[in-house]
């Protein structure tokens, strides 16, 4: 029951990284000068985003909602100690649904649309950064479970050199799958595109590797944990490997391929983080961990939970691909 | 300013903000389906500008609305930990059923806002009417979380625990009943108001009147409806809050002694010092009837309980009198334009009526806010009435104060810039005067 429960939130978790972090990835290179026209981006960004837009967003509550109801003690861990991270990753969101909305709906195009622009960029590079940086800093595990001081509960832990490299990463790697959707979706100035993607290629593969030189310097022991587990450093190996596959497609122009590719590595990412901490979800550096089964609630909240999802998977999932079909693969044709 | 405090505003002017969008995401998507009909029905070309011009607001609306709401998950884990990591597994129910019906919701409206030409009209049009149901329904089963907070049940509590949780008893706890059915009327009473109150000014004003004329009869008989079945609600709701939390119905009325015979105050400033009120008229006997259809009925002051378990009375009792206030005004209105419309008289053949549209147009959103103070404010100082309190649900986070006014300028930044783009919206499709 407890792995259909991770399983279920993990794919939550996937789709909203894959989705929302395209949409994330857009709004930046939206303000970045990429040799593409920014009417023409503009208006491509909102003809890919704006149909699915919220309910890309939908994912993350569907997250937090399993979070507090089957894994309370997860909730209340990652509330306290990310208060500051989570708080600032909120007012991005806000900020950047806000300024998305404002900037496709506003009937009347004057001087404003280019505040809407900019507003919407930043707070897109704001949200990305902090998603990486706590993504990060949990993989770290740099903190004590007993922390009761103000430095140490709530800043000391996400206040490094690895928490941030991984904020970058997380930057750069939702510019790609951005890149990568839009080359899929753009009828003209194909090429721009194709370039940009390959840029944002090599941009993507050096933070990587910053990444993981920081991570090795910073905290060998947790490298270890990460780069000697099997299933681990084959996951990063395949990870690697699909960026080459990823460019093969862009340039055959193989779109569904791109997206299913672009997916799958994402999966292997996130798994080479996963994978060495399950059934945990965070390992401290003292070894104390707070596993899924340990924090989950009463087994009656979880089988109701269990059968609420089902239940509304049924109904989602069909209504979610209908909403694609008209507008994902209608738009093909 | 105490962390409590801070923490306390912030959730208050967070639930302020987004209650106003999440009534607008539940009740325009049924206005706007119910013109779409209009126009696929009869063919009605104004139908569908009305249906695409309240397609465009729905879509800022509920934009904004989503992401608040997102904000407000995070709230609730970020200033209340405690309380999540407690109550979370008991009304998680509820919120998995929400998600499940927002998600639904969020679908369907990417269907309709997108899919003119795309989809049959009929196909098309359902996908409205989705929109519209699955809003009330996330709606509906959000008031369920929150009316376990006023009813906890559907656990056992040990030394500090909560266990042998029902997540079923919990969900269809004692308060569901009475806060789902006032809420869901005061979302229809209003957001109906508003637009009526918006349509009526336009048509006085001479601009595109064929259009706010229909959307003027599209909107009434929501507004009509939901505002004359609202006293019974709030009837039944204040019986309810009477026999379920009695401290809270003394705060209402700021009853201090326990009365035989108890007389409702009509306004009135309480002194919780003096323990009196004054300024208030007094109708004998009616707050027993409200409490228990009985006059001569008992009714608990609140002396009867300890006084630091008492809310804020001076808030609550006003909150409560201005959301009496406007929903009296609110059936007032819809009663003369029920008695207009039996006669089988246009409403617009009366313009003090549409005079009386504008004046109590935003009468209903802010009963809204004046009705969730008294529910909120009411409860203090429990988060679960009877046991967890407030001060205990808190985060130990710092810097509570800097974090409340940086949400506080957040919403009155964006209250401005959405009322911004509302208005230029309007300014957009009302451009014109008719001609003469």
């Amino acid at each position: 029951m407890i792995e259909f429960i991770v399983l279920i939130t993990g794919v939550a978790v996937f789709l909203y990284t894959l989705l929302a972090g395209a949409d994330f990835g857009a709004g930046i290179l939206q303000i970045l000068p990429i040799g593409i026209d920014r009417k023409e981006k503009t208006s491509l960004i909102g003809m890919a985003m704006g149909p699915v837009w919220e309910a890309n967003h939908i994912w993350l509550i569907l997250a937090l909602v399993i979070s507090f109801n089957a894994f309370p003690q997860i909730f209340w861990f990652v509330s306290e100690w990310y208060h500051f991270p989570l708080g600032a990753l909120a007012i991005g969101i806000i900020f950047r649904g806000a300024s998305f909305t404002f900037l496709h709906y506003d009937p009347i195009k004057d001087g404003s649309q280019k505040v809407y622009h900019w507003f919407f960029g930043l707070s897109s590079i704001w949200c990305t950064f902090w998603i990486g940086l706590i993504v990060g800093s949990m993989m770290l595990g740099d903190f004590s479970l007993t922390d009761t001081g103000i430095f140490e509960r709530y800043f000391k832990h996400w206040i490094n050199p690895f928490s941030f490299s991984m904020g970058i990463f997380a930057t750069v790697l939702m510019m790609f799958n951005a890149s990568l959707f839009l080359t899929a979706e753009a009828k003209t100035q194909r090429m721009a595109w194709k370039k940009l993607t390959i840029k944002i290629f090599a941009l993507l593969v050096f933070s990587g590797l910053l990444t993981h030189g920081v991570l090795l310097i910073n905290a060998p022991e947790r490298w270890k944990l990460f780069f000697l587990n099997p299933i681990s450093i084959t996951l990063i190996a395949l990870s690697f490997l699909l960026l080459f596959a990823q460019l093969y497609t862009i340039e055959k122009n193989i779109k569904n391929l791109s997206r299913l590719v672009a997916g799958i590595q994402l999966i292997c990412i996130l798994g080479a983080g996963f994978v060495p901490l399950y059934p945990n979800f965070v390992l401290t550096k003292d070894g104390v961990a707070i596993s899924f089964i340990e924090a989950s609630a009463e087994p009656r909240v979880l089988e109701l939970l269990c059968y609420a999802l089902v239940f509304g998977l049924l109904f989602i999932l069909p209504a979610y691909y209908f909403l694609m079909k008209i507008f994902k693969i209608k738009s093909e044709d | 300013m105490d962390s409590l405090l801070a923490a306390r505003l912030q959730m208050a002017f967070s639930l302020g903000f987004h209650i106003i969008f999440a009534v607008i995401g539940m009740v325009m998507p049924v206005l706007m389906s119910a013109s779409y009909w209009q126009f696929i029905k009869k063919k009605n070309p104004q139908a569908l500008e009305l249906t695409k011009l309240w397609m465009k607001g729905v879509a800022i609306f509920f934009a904004v609305g989503a992401v608040s709401g997102t904000l407000l998950s995070f709230e609730l884990g970020l200033l209340w930990p405690e309380f999540m990591r407690n109550a979370g597994p008991i009304i998680g129910m509820p919120f998995s059923w929400e998600g499940t019906a927002f998600f639904l919701e969020a679908i369907a409206l990417g269907i309709f806002l997108y899919g003119f030409g795309k989809l049959s009209p009929l196909k098309h049009w359902f996908s409205s009417m989705v929109v519209g149901i699955a809003g009330v329904m996330s709606g509906i089963f959000v008031m369920a979380a929150n009316a376990w907070m006023n009813a906890p049940q559907g656990f056992d509590y040990e030394n500090g625990v909560y266990k042998n949780i029902d997540p079923f008893a919990a969900m269809f706890n004692d308060a569901l009943f009475s806060q789902a059915h006032h809420m869901t009327l005061a979302a229809f009473t209003s957001v109906s108001a508003g637009v009526l109150g918006i349509h009526s000014l336009l048509y006085l004003m001479g601009r595109r009147k064929s259009l706010n004329l229909l959307a003027i009869k599209i909107t009434a008989p929501f507004f009509i409806v939901s505002s004359l079945l609202q006293p019974i609600s709030g009837d039944f709701a204040a019986k309810d809050i009477a026999g379920r939390q009695p401290v809270k119905f003394a705060a209402m009325e700021s009853l201090f002694e326990t009365t035989k015979g108890a007389p409702l105050l009509i306004g009135g400033l309480p002194d919780v010092e003096k323990e009196s009120v004054d300024y208030a008229l007094h109708i004998p006997k009616a707050l027993s009837f409200l409490a228990h259809s009985d006059f001569n009925s008992e009714v608990k002051g609140l002396k009867e309980f300890p006084k630091d378990e008492w809310p804020p009375v001076l808030i609550v009792h006003i909150a409560f009198q201005i959301m009496v206030f406007c929903g009296s005004l609110l059936a007032l209105a819809a009663l003369l334009a029920l008695i207009i419309m039996i006669r089988k008289k246009s409403l617009t053949d009366y313009p003090w009526l549409l005079k009386l549209f504008v004046l109590v147009s935003p009468m209903g959103i802010i009963a809204i806010e004046a009705g969730w103070t008294v529910t909120e404010v009411g409860r203090q100082p429990w988060i679960i009435y009877g046991f967890m309190k407030t001060k205990d649900a808190l985060t130990n986070a710092p810097a509570l104060q800097l974090t409340f006014f940086t949400y506080l300028f957040l919403y009155l930044f964006l209250m401005g810039v959405v009322t911004w783009l509302f208005y230029r919206l309007i300014l957009v499709h009302f451009l014109q005067k008719d001609e003469a």
